[in-house]
């Protein structure tokens, strides 16, 4: 009896409550739950400037679409990017400049600011709504993918997989849900949402 | 039939680790003639102590071997190789523990487990079982403690497989290991025909190798158990055999 109640413990433990068998799982189950937040990150822009993203002294009253790139992808990224770039031209169509904002960053410890400027050129990103980053200390990005239990393994042609999709995060790093990359206007618009449930925020 | 020295014959003839039927007369049954004070039978007794010796150490080296941080980096980053190499080295290591025990112990420890028989089998299963999950593949790669926890327990099964395969009755073992047989066929059909990665950790044609692989091994082991239970059921009921099939001499007419 020990035997089977522990043996039902451990998978209890290791699937969330028999609900996830896949990381995936896990993780739609903690954001649903609002358990996952990612930690305060200091990164380098696309024009080399510092910030400290995710911090506990940001406005609370932002919010952003985060994505994980690296530059050299020449398939997912690239789409990616051109979402971004309509998003962008949204929020400054809607006004939304200041309050919602996209941040992409980089998980590739080889792409330093050049490499970051001609992806920002490339897609047209411009500051401060649309931020391509890279961590300052590749120890600090790797705990940030660990507690957001973001993957990226090398997909033996130079490039990366990775699990995870489009991050909607307040300004403090909390999570609220993600989407897959091509509901990219589904994000903006629970973004948005978002804004205008929070009390004294104008929609 | 006793054998020259004097010990009785396994049940089974072939072990769980695949070992030979000498080995196992030296396992969980105690020479029933008293032997050990006389010249000859301190030359017997020996032979198991060197014997031990040789296991202790290559057991220890082959554990050497799979916690080196280069092997485990290259096992553990291959889903292929991480559930068809790593998780039954482990295993086997587990298998081959309680053999480093000399026969007396040995003895004393299936009498004691001879009662927790199902509670091994479960053991057995879910200590393994467990680490065929996507997620605990990938949890292992997110966090030390989880991956400390997956050596700890599919070692721990090895060892409940051992014991339970001397101790258990052969349907329970049926039961248990058919049903592992089953999960490794299923979930290795799942990994070879799903359309996305499962594991977050590991590439799509990795997975398509680990699920081929799997169903191979499930097949394997299938058939082993089958070969072992056609041997424990052709000896159970016969009365010669029931003193040749018991786990301890007072055991002799239990089954």
């Amino acid at each position: 009896m020990a035997a089977l109640l522990a043996s039902a413990a451990g998978l209890y433990a290791l699937t969330d409550g028999l609900t996830a068998w896949t990381l995936d799982q896990r993780r739609e189950n903690r954001i649903a739950a609002g358990a996952m937040s990612m930690p305060a990150l200091d990164v380098r822009d696309q024009q080399g400037r510092g910030a400290r993203w995710f911090g506990a002294d940001a406005r609370a009253d932002q919010i952003y679409l985060v994505d994980f790139i690296y530059t050299r992808c020449m398939s997912v990224c690239r789409a990616l990017g051109a979402e971004f770039a309509q998003l962008q031209a949204r929020i400054v169509a809607d006004g939304m400049s200041g309050r919602i904002g996209l941040r992409s960053l980089s998980f590739d410890p080889r792409d330093d600011v050049a490499d970051l400027a001609g992806y920002g050129r490339e897609h047209r990103a411009r500051l401060p709504d649309w931020a391509v980053a890279a961590a300052v200390d590749p120890a600090a990005l790797q705990a940030l993918l660990r507690t957001a239990e973001i993957i990226a393994i090398p997909d033996g042609f130079g490039g990366f997989e990775h699990n995870g999709g489009l991050h909607v995060v307040d300004a403090h790093g909390h999570v609220l849900r993600t989407f897959t990359l091509e509901a990219y206007q589904d994000a903006y618009a629970f973004a948005r949402a978002q804004l205008a449930a929070a009390p004294g925020r104008a929609p | 039939m006793s054998h020259a020295d004097g010990s009785l014959p396994s049940p089974s003839g072939r072990g769980v680790g695949g070992e030979g039927e000498s080995k196992l007369t030296n396992c969980f049954l105690p020479s029933p003639s008293g032997r050990g004070a006389g010249g000859e039978g301190n030359r017997r007794m020996s032979r198991p102590r060197r014997h031990s010796g040789l296991s202790l150490l290559s057991w220890l080296v082959a554990a050497c071997l799979l916690a080196l941080p280069p092997v485990r980096a290259v096992l553990e980053g291959s889903m292929a190789l991480h559930m068809l190499v790593l998780l039954p080295a482990v295993f086997a290591l587990g298998v081959c523990l309680p053999q480093l025990l000399p026969p007396r112990a040995r003895g004393q420890l299936a009498v004691a487990l001879r009662p927790c028989a199902l509670a091994l089998l479960v053991i057995a299963t879910a200590g393994y079982g467990a680490w065929m999950l996507p997620i605990s593949l990938d949890l292992t790669r997110l966090s030390g403690a989880v991956n400390l926890a997956k050596y700890a327990t599919v070692l721990l099964a090895g060892v409940a497989a051992y014991v339970a395969c001397r101790v258990s009755p052969w349907p329970l073992v049926l039961f248990f290991g058919g049903n592992m047989v089953w999960m490794g066929l299923t979930v290795g059909m799942l990994f070879l025909d799903a359309e996305t990665r499962l594991c977050a950790s590991y590439l799509m044609g990795d997975q398509r190798v680990a699920g081929a692989g799997l169903i191979a091994w499930s097949v394997a082991l299938g058939g082993w158990l089958l070969a072992w239970i056609a041997r424990r059921a052709n000896h159970s009921g016969r009365a010669k055999e029931l003193r040749e099939s018991a786990v301890n001499a007072s055991d002799v007419g239990s089954h």
